[in-house]
């Protein structure tokens, strides 16, 4: 017994419209997977008892929003002065750290004879372009790590974003 | 008489120490806290041996003391801080959850107390009870900590606009707090070098408000503004120095030009000045004419002319002027 032919064509129309969707599902599902693209980096610098400048440039483009900019500072002698300043040339934040004399204050230093400094800043959106990581040296011995951390979410939303914080507390540093 | 026997026994067991109650992670961190004295506000964020005046491990209840007995006598800052494992003991962490320590104003026999209440942060949140001043400065820091979100808000929202207005509440309550040391605290947590440029009378109002404060902490705050001020003003003074030097050197060459126009010297002839030099040096009309080599007559002659240009009768004027 034959189909009527419109009854086939329906029949085949439905199929594929079903494929289709079961397709863009899978597509879905499988994008969703991809939760962000993230860009992570680290500079160490080496301080040898100059007087100097140095300076560590975090580029974001308009496809980031967020960054994590975390500096370790360790200084055996002398002093430095650390600044994160944003594309507008502004100083966000800034520490110092100075030796001073642990003995003069009685305290035991055991094997660790430097000081230690640390910042830790996070911005969701942050301004495109380039931002320091400045650093003043006066006399100083010791060294400097500068994580970054940049984000790109294309599904930007604040529980997302407060979900990837979380996360990149476990990974930065 | 009970409750007085109670007041009594407490002030004489009254200790005068700095009492922090955290549960640290001693996994993660030394059971030491580290009390500085910070003798400026402008070096909150600085770490250094320098400024660690004391160390304490844990009591027998498992918290930190400080005594208060040796502290000087006026209120000062003190940051308490602890170091993670296998960091030295002067080592500080501004931002993130491991941000490591905290500010407390304190004198001489002070007794505070502080309960941190630890969430995902090491110091989640800190309760103060004891010395007053403290308390303004944890409602300060709840005020700060909405200056320190906007980082959170991202370029959608208007940073700049948001900033303005948390500003503007800072500022306020720098110019309301009663507290000096407090309300100076408040306003080195804003750039106030910057906030000064466009307003200057907010701080001018503020100085002088705040004019007998004596503290190191006034002293270095008044310095940094006078700092700021100073390059206008030496601009100012440098102007002035100028205009002063070339009003003076005008002075000097309209009254040479004055002196040059009026001399009546300038009047005299070539002979006459010659005659006029000899008749300052006392010489008889026989004598210049001799010098000279011109006769007498001719020498009355330039006398006369010299008497007629000075407005003078005598030779004893000449020789005064």
């Amino acid at each position: 017994m034959s189909q009527n032919p419109k009854f086939t064509v329906m029949k085949t129309l439905i199929k594929k419209t079903v494929a289709i969707m079961i397709l863009l599902v899978i597509v879905i599902t499988v994008s969703s997977g991809q939760e962000y693209i993230r860009l992570e980096r680290s500079k160490t610098l080496q301080l040898s008892k100059t007087s100097e400048k140095k300076e560590v440039i975090i580029k974001v483009t308009e496809d980031y929003n967020y960054i994590r900019i975390k500096v370790q500072g360790q200084v055996h002698k002398g002093d430095i002065l650390v600044e994160l300043i944003d594309p507008a040339g502004e100083v966000r934040r800034d520490f110092t750290i100075k030796t001073g004399s642990a003995a003069a204050q009685g305290i035991s230093l055991g094997a660790k004879g430097y000081v230690a400094g640390e910042m830790e800043r996070a911005y969701r959106d942050p301004e495109n372009g380039n931002w320091l990581v400045r650093v003043t040296s006066g006399d100083a011995e010791g060294q400097l790590r500068v994580y970054s951390l940049l984000i790109y979410n294309p599904r930007t939303n604040m529980i997302e974003l407060e979900q990837i914080e979380k996360d990149t507390d476990a990974h930065i540093g | 008489m009970l409750p007085f026997i109670l007041s009594f026994g407490s002030v004489l067991s009254a200790q005068h120490k700095i009492t922090v109650t955290i549960y640290l992670d001693t996994t993660k961190w030394a059971p030491v806290a580290y009390l500085s004295l910070i003798p400026d506000f402008s070096q909150m964020n600085t770490i250094s041996y320098d400024h660690i005046i004391e160390q304490a491990g844990t009591n027998k209840d498992g918290f930190y003391e400080f005594s208060t007995e040796y502290f000087p006598e006026k209120e000062q800052l003190y940051r308490i801080h602890f170091s993670k494992k296998g960091d030295p003991p002067a080592s500080l962490i501004i931002g993130g959850k491991d941000h490591n320590h905290f500010f407390l104003f304190a004198a001489r026999k002070n007794e505070i107390s502080i309960i941190v209440n630890q969430g995902e942060k090491l110091l989640n949140e800190l309760k103060f009870e004891g010395y007053y001043p403290n308390k303004a400065l944890q409602e300060f820091n709840i005020i700060f900590k909405v200056l320190d979100s906007l980082d959170h808000i991202g370029k959608n929202v208007n940073r700049e606009y948001a900033m303005s207005a948390v500003y503007s509440d800072i500022k306020e309550y720098v110019d309301t707090c009663s507290l000096p040391l407090v309300s100076l605290y408040a306003l080195y947590n804003i750039d106030y070098l910057e906030d000064y440029q466009s307003n200057p009378g907010f701080y001018r109002h503020y100085l002088r408000k705040w004019r007998s404060q004596k503290s190191l902490y006034f002293r270095k705050f008044r310095s940094s503004i006078r700092q700021e001020v100073e390059p206008l003003w030496v601009i100012g003074a440098g102007g002035g120095s100028i205009t002063l030097l070339i009003f003076i050197i005008m002075i000097i060459y309209f009254r040479r030009k004055k002196k040059k126009r009026k001399s009546p010297l300038t009047d005299l002839s070539i002979q006459e000045r010659k005659v006029f030099e000899l008749l300052k040096q006392g010489k008889s009309n026989k004598e210049i004419a001799e010098e000279c080599a011109v006769s007498v007559s001719t020498i009355k002659s330039h006398v006369n002319s010299i008497f007629s240009k000075l407005g003078i009768s005598s030779r004893k004027e000449i020789i005064e002027i």
